[in-house]
């Protein structure tokens, strides 16, 4: 996340995430077991975050969407999980050692999907540099196009709701955003639902916690519709409401 | 086989509440973004090389591009 764009990065740790893990297994256990066992780790699991982490050692519950077994050589297992943010695979390897009782660990890690972001748009730091050599040296920019995304992309996986030119300003200034400012929304928004907030052009003004469901805002004409949580766009981008009329 | 993330599973249809213009002389669409406007508030999906941590890769990014400030979005676990 370049620049100002870093304050969106709470929006992807809140976002579900996708791994490939390659998990050892300490002793030999047919196939079949190793299948058994790894889709008992599908749906809520409860476990405790590792030694060393960022968060309080608690035992906390995490989804675990789908796990897909890639490959079995022996004792290692090559596996695709989609998970709710927060869930530790090296603890899903040390829980399945454990049940097992034959002991496992993660051997290596690999993120395929957060939130919107996935394997396809991912670029190493060779390919960034190169990009940033043309965009310098040769005035192609290009390549770095490709790359960098705008920061709209990034809130792309979260419901939307478009607003009036004549309502950004007030959110910019942390105003919460009441019916008479929404200009568009997407179906299936439930209350308490994140949402991303956008102008007519597309841009990202700002993602808030829905105080309404689709439903109510499309019935009623009043009343609050959304508490601002973090604003993204510069507050003077969009004039005044007041001076617009003059 | 499942491998769809629940927003990935939700279809969402647009709906019209007021239908508004936008004035042309504010704001940009964001296709439309210069590269500096990029690198000033923009996102990449940046595939890590194991060893480094995420705050060093994130330092290397930032000196490979010339900025002063970036961010990551979660480490590893």
């Amino acid at each position: 996340m370049l620049g100002e764009a870093s304050k969106i990065s709470r929006v992807l740790l809140l976002a579900g995430k996708e791994y490939i893990t390659l998990m050892n297994i300490h002793k030999e256990i047919p196939e079949e077991k190793i299948r058994k066992e790894l889709n008992k780790s599908i749906g809520t699991i409860t476990q405790l975050p590792p030694l060393k982490s960022a968060v309080k050692r608690v035992e906390r519950q995490r989804k675990v969407y789908y796990i897909n077994i890639l490959e079995i050589q022996g004792r290692d297992v090559l596996f695709k999980i989609g998970c709710e943010a927060g869930t530790y695979i090296r603890r899903v390897c040390d829980d399945f050692g454990k049940k097992l009782k034959t002991g496992a660990h993660m051997q290596e890690l690999i993120r395929t999907k957060a939130g919107p972001f996935n394997e396809k748009d991912m670029h190493t730091l060779q390919e960034i540099q190169e990009a940033y050599f043309l965009y310098k040296d040769e005035h192609n920019e290009n390549k770095l196009k490709e790359i960098i995304k705008p920061v709209e992309f990034a809130a792309a996986h979260l419901p939307k709701i478009w607003i009036h030119d004549s309502a950004v300003s007030s959110i910019c200034t942390g105003i919460d955003l009441s019916i008479p400012g929404i200009s568009k929304l997407e179906t299936e928004i439930n209350e308490n639902d994140l949402v991303a907030v956008f102008t007519l052009k597309n841009e990202l003004v700002c993602i808030g916690t829905a105080m309404l469901s689709t439903e109510d805002i499309i019935k009623n004409e009043k009343g609050k519709a959304l508490k601002i949580e973090r604003v993204f766009m510069k507050r003077d981008l969009y004039p005044k409401w007041k001076s617009t009329i003059i | 086989m499942k491998d769809k993330l629940p927003f990935e599973e939700i279809t969402r249809k647009v709906y019209t509440k007021k239908e508004s213009q936008t004035n042309l002389e504010h704001g940009i669409n964001p296709e439309n973004r210069t590269v500096t406007e990029l690198l000033n508030n923009g996102v990449i999906c940046l595939n890590k090389p194991s060893g480094p941590s995420s705050h060093q890769v994130t330092e290397y990014a930032k000196n490979i591009l010339e900025i002063g400030k970036a961010g990551h979005g979660g480490t590893l676990e």
